[in-house]
This record gives C-alpha cells, structure tokens and sequence, in this order.
C-alpha cells in the first residue's frame, strides 16, 4: 500500500512504527545507533517494542541523522553513506527540548555558564564537580534531573520556579530575566511586577551557571519537517503523557489515526 | 609554515617588518595580504580567537554602498564590491550576492529613497528605483504598505565570521605569526625608530604598526605615542530568525535611510537564517554586549514593519555586539606623530572595505618603505571546505570523507568533519563558540540543546583539557 517514515526511535517512534507496520512498510531512523532515544536502549518495556517492530518487519536505520524531507524522500546520512528514501509520508517523533534563552526572552550578557539542560545533563555525568552555585530555571523534569546531580557534585541550587522543593534556594517565576557576567556567569536578575503598581522590583541572585531547564519544546531539525504546516508530515511529540508506555500507546493511536483516514480515502 | 604561537610556551621576542595590532576583519585581511609577499608579520589579538569584536556582531552584509561619494571608505567599498565571488570562492567563505531592496514606508521616505539614489549613483554603484508593484516583485515578503522601493543589486550577504578566520589561516599557513590571547601592555619605540610591543606573552620587535584593533585603537595609538584619537563602542542588538522562515527571504532588506540612522534591516544570513538590526547605541564600557527585552520588541516591531510575516516566536536568539565609533569614521592612514604607525579603522564596514582596504594598507606601508615584494611560493587559497548542507546529494562527500556522514549540530546539519576541520584549522577553534563561529553547529533553534555536550567534548580532546576546564566562549570555561 504505503510506504511510511518514522524519525526518531524513542517511545513515540516505536509506537507509530509497530502501529504502522501492521498495514504498511516502516522504515524507522535515529541519529542515535541504538533505540530508545531519551528513555534509554535498556529500558525493558523499550527492549518489548523494538523486539515486536523488529517481529512485523519495521527496518531500522540507526545511527543515521535525517537531514530533509522534499519532493516525498528523506536525505539520510551516516558515517560513510547518504541515502535518499523514499516515502509517501513522514511520522517526525524527534523528541522534546528545553526552551532556549530566546524562547525564553532571558537577556543581558552572553558568558560562558548557561547551559542547556540537556547539555547539563551529559556534562555532569563526568562525574566532575563543574559549579558552586547553579541557577535552574523550570521546574520539570530535567530541573529534577540537574539539581539532583549537581547538588550530588557539591553544587548549591537555586530553584526558579512554581514547585522547586529540591533547590536550597527558591523564587517564583518572575516577568522578566536576565543575565550578568563578562566572562563566566556572575548573577541572574529577576524581575517581578511590584503588587503595588506598575513598578517592578528586582532580585539579584550570584550564581556561576545558569541551567535553561524550564518547558519543553519539540525538537525540529529536518528540513521540511519543521513548520507544522509541513506537507506529509505528522509531528508526534507530545508532552503529555510524559511516560513511557503512555507516549508509546499515544503514538500508536496517532498512527492508527491516520492509517484509517487512508483507508476511507482509499474506499469506493 | 607556523602555527598561531598561543600554542607555544613561555615568553618569546618575535621581530617582524610589520606587527598588526587587532584579530578583527581587517586585521586579519591585512596579515593574510602581507602574508603573500617577502614582509615578516605577526598579528597580536587580545582575546583568545580572532574574530571577537565588531567582526562577530555585525549583519554579514557586504554593502556595495555605505556613504557620500569620494570618501576613501567608498572609494575601498567599490573597489572591494566585485571581487567578493573571486575571493569567497578563494577561501572557501559563505558569500551569496542577493541584492537588496531599500523599501519605503511613506512618502517621506520614498523622497529619502530618490536622494540615497542620486548619491549611490555619484558613488558609481548601481541602483533602480522601483514602484510598490515592483518592490513586491523583487521581494515577496515585503509589506503591501510600501509606496516605493529601491533595488541595490550588488548587494551580498557573507559570513563575516568565516571571512576573518579564513584570513587568518591563509595567514597563518603563510608564515604569519598569529599570537592569541596576546593583549598589548606597552609600546616603546627605539632611537633607531624601531617599536617593541610588550603584549600579556612576550614582545614583538617590528618596523611598522598597523593599528586595527577597533574600539581599542584610540588606546593602542596613545600608548604608541601617536596621535589622540577617540573611539568609543556603539552598541548594535541582533535578532536572529529561524532558517524554517528565513530561506523564504530572497533579499536583503533595507529600510530607507533617515538623515541620523540606517534603520534595522531583516538580512539572510549565508547560514539560511535571518538578522534582524542593528540598533545603535552609543556607550562607554567595550565589554557591555547585553541585550535587553525592549530592544528585542522594538527589532521585531522595526522589521515586522518592513515584513509583516516576522513574528516573535521566529526568534532563535538575540546578541549584541559594539562597533568602533570614532571621531575619524575611516581611518586608513600614517599616525601625523608616528610616520611608522599605521591607523586600519573603519566604522561599520569593515568587512566589505576589506579586500581592498588590505591592498590599501600594503600599497602605504610599501610607499614609507616597507619594500615588501611578492612571494612565489606563498598560499592565495585556503583548502576547500565544504558543508554537508549544501549538497542535495552528498554521497560523493561522504564517500570521500567518511565523517561528513555524521551529523553533530542536527538543527544546522554540521558534521563531524567540519568541526574536526575547524578543531583542527591553522587558526584552530579553541572554545565551543569558536567551533560555532567557524562551522555554525550550535547556531539553530535549539541553539545547542542537543549538541554542545558532544561538541564540548570535542573541543576538550582537541585542546588537552577536560569537561569542566573546556572553554565555552573565548573568555570563559565550561565550569568555573
């Protein structure tokens, strides 16, 4: 019938690909050489979905980066070869970031010390002790994730947030934020509108990293799979369910979704 | 062939013909056109890299026109204008010569548009004036509330970046002594007329300065002995426009000149993104880059003006950077008290009076006596250096390089074999923003989410340092 893409082999690319490839061909592709993507390649319930997509004939292409989607073929390249695949319509299930300083509107200088979560996140476990006093803005998850091993490494943290319990330091989300220091991060300012009146009032924290840990965001990084108008592309990256076996059942109803419009299309 | 001596240990005296002062574009340019003929050179950068200043934050325009005809700068611009295919091809630059359509707002502006005509003209520069309809043709993302429009089209856009590295490594695979983190303390010149250079990692002996250390060059000229000359920073905020949007841009668009200010602009970047700016603000303090929220409102207000679809959740990033305010705009000549000290300064433009401004530069030290006589021998061309994203088919790239297949910088498309490459460069990369200057891996919307870890650890195998003594910047490290 159909041949189908799916981009990205965590929860979400697994649901779609075991969804899919019961009616149609499923080529799944992740930059990563192994499944799983954030949730990990040895999570048991990850293992069972590559094992089934695997048994119905999903083919993977791991350790391959998909670069971008035109004319209904995807430019795939790896270490020492570049493909174009062909497909009539691709599921992008690229994962979520955390929002950027710009999506975030922080401003003022830009020196060494803010630190994606992410980034964060691989960098502390070096296991080497990195900052003394770290800013968290968010809340979330990875705010959990990096406070926790910071904190482990000896760091002091500064929670910015509604629910910050595992900071030693907390302030609510303020109006406006931005960022101090020439070379290295000196200071985070915070900017509350003053219950008073129109006036703000400011508090100054001293800190030597600045973790952007706050809301997630898709990640879109294929070229014509990036707007969601996008042609032939669904985007399947939710942020709730956050778990693994509700992202995985989500992606397979978004994936049955669109197999039974196909087939009322495809009707007499 | 030598290496940027940052690598080298310890204190040292070089003696040169010529010390350039400044790792900025023109800088570079001039050491990279010393650097083809029998001169000695050495270049001294304060900071860590090249390419730090003005020469980081600025719109990657090359203008084909900037002023009033029958300045020096014009006369540099217009001679430097069609030679930018030749040279980008050359060093291996992101160069696209897109033109640019100036656009009118209101009747005011498009009487503005007539005189910038008539002087773009008398510059020798080639320019159209064009009706509402005609504007919109040129550009469709142009508002439908233009009254008139004004087609420049030898206009381009460069990577102003990639420009002052690649001069510096033709410069530094030339020869050229490129000493980094290497700020000039004292200048002291000999009864013999000779200048010793004390810098924060040895001295420089040297026949002649040349003084193109941008905002700073007032400082250097003072304690050179030369003459007192203000500059001072003029601050500029940047939005940067996601590439999703900003590959439907097919020109750079101006907004009409007033009599005080160019305006902010919406420029296509050679990496598929747009700039939004640059404000000016004039202020005292060279290392203030913050960027403010109603700046920001105000660029995207200023440009959603000239292209309605421009929104703030477009954004990807915002920065700032200071260009080099000065009482003298240009300033391409022999110090009055000084005859060896030469002044390479220039306003805005430094980039696109470069190529020529470098030639200038070469011609005067030549005429005081500097008898520097062409090389044989000497490198014109960089090796090339492709990007895996500009290929629709890169199978050939990757047969020959295997590591052009594995993408690091997802957003931006960058492999691993242009980081390497840029790790690895005469001028190497030494921080992770000198990997993005040099590659623009951490340049998209995630600007880094998901690559800066791989590219920290990059950049600590190539520089013999770990995940927390890695630098981030050119000032600061990965952890403190």
């Amino acid at each position: 019938m159909t041949d189908t893409i799916v981009v990205g082999a965590g929860p979400s690319g697994l649901g779609c690909a075991t969804a899919l490839a019961r009616s149609v061909q499923v080529v799944v592709v992740d930059r990563i050489p192994v499944v799983g993507g954030t949730a990990g390649w040895d999570h048991p319930a990850i293992q069972r979905y590559a094992d089934h997509a695997r048994e119905l004939g999903v083919h993977f292409r791991l350790g391959e980066t998909g670069i971008r989607w035109s004319d209904h073929r995807l430019l795939v390249t790896g270490p020492g070869a570049s493909t174009l695949l062909p497909a009539a319509h691709l599921f992008f299930a690229g994962g979520l970031r955390p929002a950027t300083a710009a999506n975030l509107g922080l401003t003022g200088d830009r020196p060494a010390g803010v630190i994606p979560a992410t980034v964060a996140e691989h960098l502390l476990q070096a296991g080497v002790p990195l900052w003394r006093s770290v800013a968290v803005l968010g809340d979330g998850h990875w705010a959990r994730t990096v406070a926790h091993r910071a904190r482990q490494l000896g760091a002091r943290i500064i929670g910015i947030g509604e629910s910050t319990q595992w900071a030693d330091e907390h302030h609510p989300r303020p109006r406006s934020w931005s960022v101090a220091g020439a070379s290295r991060v000196t200071a985070l300012t915070l900017s509350y509108a003053d219950p008073a009146g129109a006036d703000t009032h400011q508090i100054t924290v001293n800190c030597d990293a600045i973790v952007l840990a706050d809301r997630p965001l898709p990640n879109r990084n294929v070229d014509g799979a990036v707007l969601s108008s996008a042609a032939d592309v669904t985007f399947v990256q939710p942020i709730e369910p956050s778990d693994v076996q509700g992202r995985f059942d989500h992606a397979r109803h978004v994936a049955d979704t669109w197999l039974n419009s196909l087939r009322k299309v495809d009707a007499p | 062939m030598t290496g940027p001596s940052h690598a080298r240990a310890g204190a040292e005296t070089d003696t040169v013909d010529v010390a350039i002062i400044g790792g900025g574009v023109l800088g570079t340019a001039v050491a990279a056109r010393l650097s083809t003929t029998t001169a000695s050179v050495c270049l001294l950068e304060a900071e860590s890299d090249v390419a730090e200043g003005a020469s980081k934050g600025n719109a990657g325009v090359a203008v084909s026109y900037y002023g009033p005809p029958g300045t020096l700068e014009t006369q540099l611009i217009t001679a430097s204008t069609p030679r930018w295919e030749e040279l980008t091809a050359r060093l291996s630059v992101p160069y696209r010569r897109l033109g640019a359509v100036m656009v009118a707002l209101d009747d005011e502006q498009a009487h503005h548009l007539e005189e910038t005509r008539e002087e773009i003209l008398a510059c020798g520069v080639r320019a159209e004036l064009l009706t509402s309809a005609q504007t919109c043709a040129q550009e469709p993302l142009v508002t439908d509330r233009c009254v008139a429009g004004l087609l420049m089209p030898d206009e381009g856009v460069i990577d102003p970046m990639a420009l002052t590295v690649a001069y510096a490594n033709l410069a530094a695979s030339n020869g050229v002594s490129v000493r980094l983190a290497s700020p000039v303390t004292a200048i002291r010149t000999d009864d013999d007329g000779r200048h010793l250079i004390t810098t924060a990692q040895g001295t420089v002996r040297c026949r002649f300065i040349v003084n193109a250390a941008g905002v700073a060059a007032g400082r250097i000229s003072r304690m050179a002995g030369g003459e007192d000359m203000r500059y001072w920073p003029r601050k500029g905020q940047y939005a940067v426009l996601d590439r999703a949007f900003a590959g439907s841009l097919r020109r750079i668009v101006f907004s009409t000149h007033s009599a005080t200010t160019k305006g902010i602009n919406v420029v296509p970047t050679t990496h598929g993104s747009a700039l939004l700016g640059p404000t000016a603000n004039d202020h005292e303090e060279p290392d203030d880059k913050a960027t403010d929220a109603d700046t920001v409102a105000m660029l995207v207000a200023s440009a959603s003006g000239l292209v309605p679809s421009i929104t703030d959740d477009l954004i990807i990033k915002y920065f700032a950077a200071n260009r080099p305010a000065s009482d003298e705009p240009h300033r391409l000549r022999f110090d009055e008290r000084i005859p060896t000290l030469l002044h390479c300064t220039n306003r805005s433009a430094g980039v696109s009076i470069s190529p020529a401004a470098a030639d200038h530069v070469l011609e005067l030290l030549n005429s005081a006596g500097l008898d520097a006589q062409p090389r044989r021998d000497a490198a014109q061309a960089l090796p090339p250096a492709p990007r895996l994203r500009d290929y629709d088919d890169p199978s050939e790239l990757i047969a020959a390089d295997p590591q052009y297949g594995q993408v690091v910088c997802a957003c931006e498309h960058v492999s691993a074999a242009e980081i390497n490459r840029a790790l690895a460069a005469p001028v190497p990369a030494s921080s992770v923003d000198g990997v993005r200057k040099r590659t623009g891996a951490t340049y998209g919307r995630c600007q880094g989410s998901l690559c800066s870890a791989g590219i920290s650890f990059l950049t600590a195998l190539h520089t013999n340092t770990g995940p927390a003594t890695v630098k981030q910047t050119a000032r600061g490290t990965v952890g403190s």
